[in-house]
């Protein structure tokens, strides 16, 4: 004789009960393993951008720096004229590092201190350089910069370029 | 059999969790890759070129180098040639020459190079005088007047580019040298240098006995020695770029802080056989005299008077074994433009070929000519001029001196006049005539000895 398969009698109101608890099981363990996984990636992306900002905009302030360096040289090593010396570097910085813009500070010093901060995460970074010249003291956004010797000023000047 | 699906959820809608979080973790890892992708470009930066930046940063000592070398050979091959001809003539051809030359070459890699003579200033175009005893073979360290054990080769000076040979065998080959003691009672040569403090430097150049090697042995005014020596027949010394047989000589350090007026002064001339030359920043009146506010005072201190050719001959007697001053450029100032795509350099440059110190700041007297037109009657007419290495305004004092009076007279830069001092008739009295030049803070003095004889012959005129 055939068994006939079907619901359990008796107990009516019980089927299919262990279906249902498997599923919400199911339910919140992947919920909690998948926000788990997005909190630790977004945290571990958020952590690598801020690093990799600051490693850039140290890159950056350095190169400034020894750009300013490098005009400082020239300038001492030039005989003081009415007219010159002449110099004038240009530095084809990154506008943005690591997708956000920044800004670059020079303060004159001595020594000269370049602070570079990005307006979407406030990361910052200082670098300072000892040069002979006066070095002006100003503000700009980060991007090509051009650096040049002001006569009358005894000074140079670090401008956007 | 049924699909198992929760109650009120269609097929549909299964999953959407997973997926949705399968989603934002692949956007997560997007903005990762694109987060390290910066962090590459970062050092890719950070390790490139900075654009050609440098390249001007090197092309001055390029310049200075180049130009420095010009001087120095204009110097050599052409001593006994006059002021101008040097310059104009000579300097400037070659270095117009050499320019053109390198502006080609600088050309194919992008970049627009010119080094030019710049224009007039005070500091441009420096007139110096280049001692030199440069016998083919070498000759013994001794003046042109006789075979004295000490002399006087220059007094008051900033000088420059100082080197030589030394033969060897034709040199004093001794145990051991002792330059506490007074050089004279040595039997080694010894070239000494006293700046404007009194401070004293003596390098001793003899053979020594057990290794058979040239050797310098220097003391420093604080009495400490240091030594080097050097191998080979003829070995040369070169005290301004500190090298004795082409290896660092680590005594003649002294040297590049050596930045203030020195008088250099030899002992024992006899007990070395060699050549030597170096240019100092006095003048000599012309290319055929050796008088001049450079070997006046030398002279003076060596002979007591100067007349022609008491220390030094002119060039024409070059190679001989006497010593000899010529016409020479004691430093020039260039004209440097140096372009490329990432900078712009036009600037001006002081060149001074193995100059130690710092840049003089004494001032000069560039023209001294004292005439005396009548006998006995105390007056002699003084022409002057001067240059000052930093273009300050120099004031000149005129010190007339006879044996019964004196006179003093203040004047500035340049000028010609007739001064009288003790008119007693005695055309046998010598007058001593100093000039002082100074700035406010350094000055320097030049002494000349005449005859109040009525004519500008003789010795002393």
């Amino acid at each position: 004789m055939r068994r006939r398969v079907g619901p359990l009698r008796g107990s009516g109101a019980e089927r299919g009960v262990s279906t249902m608890v498997s599923y919400v099981l199911v339910i919140v363990i992947s919920s909690l393993l998948v926000t788990g996984l997005l909190l630790s990636v977004s945290t571990f992306v958020t952590d690598q951008r801020e690093s990799t900002t600051r490693e850039g905009i140290e890159v950056v302030g350095q190169q400034l720096a020894d750009h300013l360096a490098l005009a400082d040289k020239l300038v001492r090593a030039s005989e003081p004229t009415a007219s010159g010396p002449e110099v004038s570097l240009t530095r084809r910085l990154p506008p943005t590092l690591a997708g956000t813009r920044y800004t670059i500070s020079v303060s004159s010093g001595p020594p000269v201190v370049i602070t570079l901060q990005t307006r979407a995460n406030d990361v910052t970074a200082e670098v300072s350089v000892w040069t002979t010249t006066d070095v002006a003291s100003g503000s700009l956004t980060g991007g090509p910069v051009h650096i040049r010797y002001d006569v009358s000023a005894d000074a140079l000047v670090v401008e956007s370029g | 059999m049924a699909p198992v699906t929760a109650p009120g959820l269609g097929g549909r809608d299964r999953a959407q969790l997973i997926v949705i979080g399968a989603f934002a973790l692949a956007v997560s890892l997007v903005a990762l890759a694109l987060v390290l992708n910066t962090a590459i470009y970062t050092h890719n930066l950070a390790s490139r070129g900075n654009g050609g930046a440098t390249e001007s940063a090197q092309f001055l000592p390029q310049a200075e180098r180049g130009a420095g070398s010009i001087v120095e050979n204009v110097n050599a091959e052409h001593a006994g040639e006059p002021y101008t001809d040097l310059t104009t003539t000579h300097y400037e051809t070659q270095l117009g020459n050499w320019s053109d030359a390198m502006a080609r070459g600088a050309a194919t890699n992008s970049q627009l190079v010119s080094v030019a003579p710049a224009s007039s200033s005070p500091t441009a175009d420096v007139e110096g005088v280049r001692i030199a005893d440069d016998a083919d073979g070498g000759s013994p360290f001794q003046p042109a007047f006789g075979t004295p054990s000490d002399w006087l080769v220059a007094t008051d000076v900033r000088l420059r580019n100082y080197a030589g040979t030394v033969n060897r065998t034709d040199t004093a080959t001794v145990s051991s040298v002792d330059l506490a003691l007074d050089p004279l009672n040595l039997n080694a040569f010894v070239a000494e240098f006293v700046d404007a403090d009194g401070d004293t430097w003596q390098v001793a150049l003899y053979v020594h006995d057990t290794d058979n090697r040239v050797t310098a042995k220097v003391e420093r005014p604080n009495g400490n020695t240091l030594t080097c020596s050097a191998p080979g027949e003829t070995v040369r010394f070169d005290l301004t770029s500190g090298l004795l047989g082409n290896e660092p000589c680590q005594a003649f350090s002294f040297v590049e802080r050596m930045d203030g007026l020195v008088d250099v002064h030899y002992y024992n001339g006899d007990q070395v056989e060699g050549q030597y030359s170096l240019v100092v920043d006095r003048t000599v009146a012309s290319e055929s005299t050796e008088n001049g506010s450079m070997t006046h005072p030398v002279d003076v201190a060596n002979v007591g008077t100067q007349c022609d050719g008491p220390t030094y001959e002119t060039a024409s007697s070059a190679g001989t074994g006497t010593p000899y001053v010529s016409p020479a450029i004691y430093a020039v100032d260039v004209q440097v433009s140096h372009r490329n795509p990432a900078a712009t350099y036009e600037g001006r440059l002081r060149v001074a070929p193995h100059e130690p110190g710092d840049r003089p700041q004494t001032p000069a007297l560039t023209e001294l000519v004292v005439t005396d037109a009548t006998g006995g009657d105390g007056t002699f007419e003084v022409e002057w001029d001067t240059r000052d290495p930093n273009g300050d305004t120099v004031d000149i004092t005129i010190d007339v001196s006879e044996p019964d009076t004196s006179g003093t007279f203040d004047r500035s830069g340049s000028g010609s006049e007739a001064f009288t001092v003790g008119d007693d008739g005695d055309t046998s009295e010598e007058y001593d005539i100093t000039l002082t030049a100074t700035d406010g803070s350094n000055s320097r003095s030049v002494t000349v000895t005449h005859l109040d004889d009525g004519d500008d012959s003789g010795c002393p005129p």
